[in-house]
């Protein structure tokens, strides 16, 4: 893939990220929704060979952040840090099977869960509701889903 | 190398962190930045606007004529009711004079909205409406359903805005007991869906559960007047300064389709 059409799908992949994240759903569902920017960055990550990736993460967390009204930096923050293991991983993704691979997704969403409830309560206090927990289990049962998605996307 | 340039963003993400939370330096990069990004709305509300133009080109003349007859007797109780209100406020009037009360019925111009998408962040409670500043809405407009006080809009583009509801943790609004004006700032609570808790309110005061809050309108950020909510339970503990009172909101945040924007605020 060249630069312009990794551009092309990341772009595609965000508005995708960002229009599911504002569906409205019933709240226990959207409290255990996956945080649905991780796992699209995710595979734009593993499937192009797109870089300055900790920059774009950044960018696009920060976009994130305003289009939800989310402290600045918070999801920035989650997705720059869930991206560097997500990188670390990488080339083991892709000699994986789809099993291994939610684990390393369900591995990933935890990183962003720790890091936004710890902004959370830095900045409001830790008040939240516990569904909130199930979000990366929900990540890791829907990336096969996702996956093949973005993967029609690609092409 | 790359845990420099790890190091970076992260080190970026903290200072706004930071920055967003202590000042409002940013404010105007994330409304600009918003406004860019508002179309994805359109996008998201594009299904429900489709169905509603369906089910308005395919309603048949009986039902409209139904309907019609329906919003005209609604219409016909709700004037009698407003008789009775007229009654009531003339009396207020003069009994205030007598009593030299600064007490006003709130009387401020509103605009309708009609909600577009309910709580975009799993960790707040917001609604987006379909108003913005190109129909005159600023940020920190009262917003109020058909039963009571709904939030506070807390972001504007300009064809949409961004409420967040009273019962959200982050919100506060100052308070005051209809029945003896004692007043306390209210504060969502995250565990319920729909309750809320009235801070600052000193241990001796007289609250009785079904008491009802209104805004106050102290601070002259919210119009006063405006039904919040009704005592649900009352606690005092000897180690406390304050009771401990919890509030069931007027209005019933998930029942809402439509609602008022306050364009006035307390002179």
């Amino acid at each position: 893939m060249n630069n312009s059409n990794q551009f092309f799908l990341l772009v595609k992949i965000s508005i995708i990220a960002f229009i599911i994240s504002a569906i409205t759903l019933p709240s226990f569902l959207e409290l255990a929704s996956p945080f649905w920017l991780l796992p699209f960055f995710g595979y734009w990550i593993i499937y192009s060979n797109g870089k300055k990736i900790f920059a774009t993460a950044f960018i696009l967390g920060l976009l994130f952040d305003i289009f939800q009204g989310a402290v600045l930096g918070q999801n920035a923050l989650a997705l720059v840090l869930s991206s560097a293991f997500i990188l670390n991983v990488k080339k083991s993704f892709f000699v994986s099977n789809l099993t291994t691979q939610q684990v390393y997704i369900f591995i990933g969403s935890i990183i962003y869960l720790i890091v936004f409830l710890l902004v959370h309560q830095l900045v409001q206090g830790l008040n939240f509701e516990w569904l909130i927990l199930l979000s990366p289990f929900t990540s890791a049962i829907l990336w096969p889903l996702i996956r093949s998605l973005l993967a029609k996307l690609k092409q | 190398m790359r845990l420099l340039k790890l190091f970076v963003p992260v080190l970026l993400s903290i200072i706004l962190i930071v920055l967003d939370t202590r000042f409002s330096y940013l404010d105007n990069f994330k409304k600009f930045t918003l406004t860019l990004l508002s179309p994805i709305y359109v996008i998201v509300d594009l299904p429900s606007q489709v169905i509603d133009w369906v089910n308005d080109k395919g309603a048949d003349n009986d039902t409209l004529i139904g309907e019609n007859d329906y919003l005209k007797g609604q219409m016909l109780e709700l004037k009698v009711r407003l008789q009775t209100y007229n009654n009531l406020a003339l009396e207020n009037l003069k009994i205030s004079k007598l009593l030299n009360s600064s007490y006003e019925i709130p009387n401020h111009d509103v605009l309708l909205a009609r909600i577009k998408s309910i709580s975009q962040s799993r960790l707040s409670k917001k609604i987006v409406i379909d108003k913005g500043s190109n129909d005159g809405v600023v940020l920190s407009q009262l917003i109020i359903g058909s039963d009571g006080a709904v939030g506070q809009v807390t972001q504007v583009t300009p064809m949409f805005a961004t409420v967040r509801l009273l019962t959200d943790p982050t919100q506060f609004m100052p308070v005051k007991n209809s029945r003896n004006g004692i007043r306390g700032i209210t504060k969502g609570m995250a565990s319920t869906e729909k309750g809320m808790i009235v801070e600052y309110v000193p241990l001796d005061s007289d609250v009785k559960v079904g008491d009802l809050f209104l805004t106050s309108g102290i601070g002259n950020s919210y119009p006063s007047g405006y039904l919040v909510g009704r005592v649900s339970s009352i606690e005092d503990s000897l180690d406390a300064s304050f009771l401990s009172i919890t509030l069931e909101p007027a209005q019933n945040m998930n029942k809402l389709e439509m609602v008022l924007i306050v364009k006035g605020k307390n002179e």
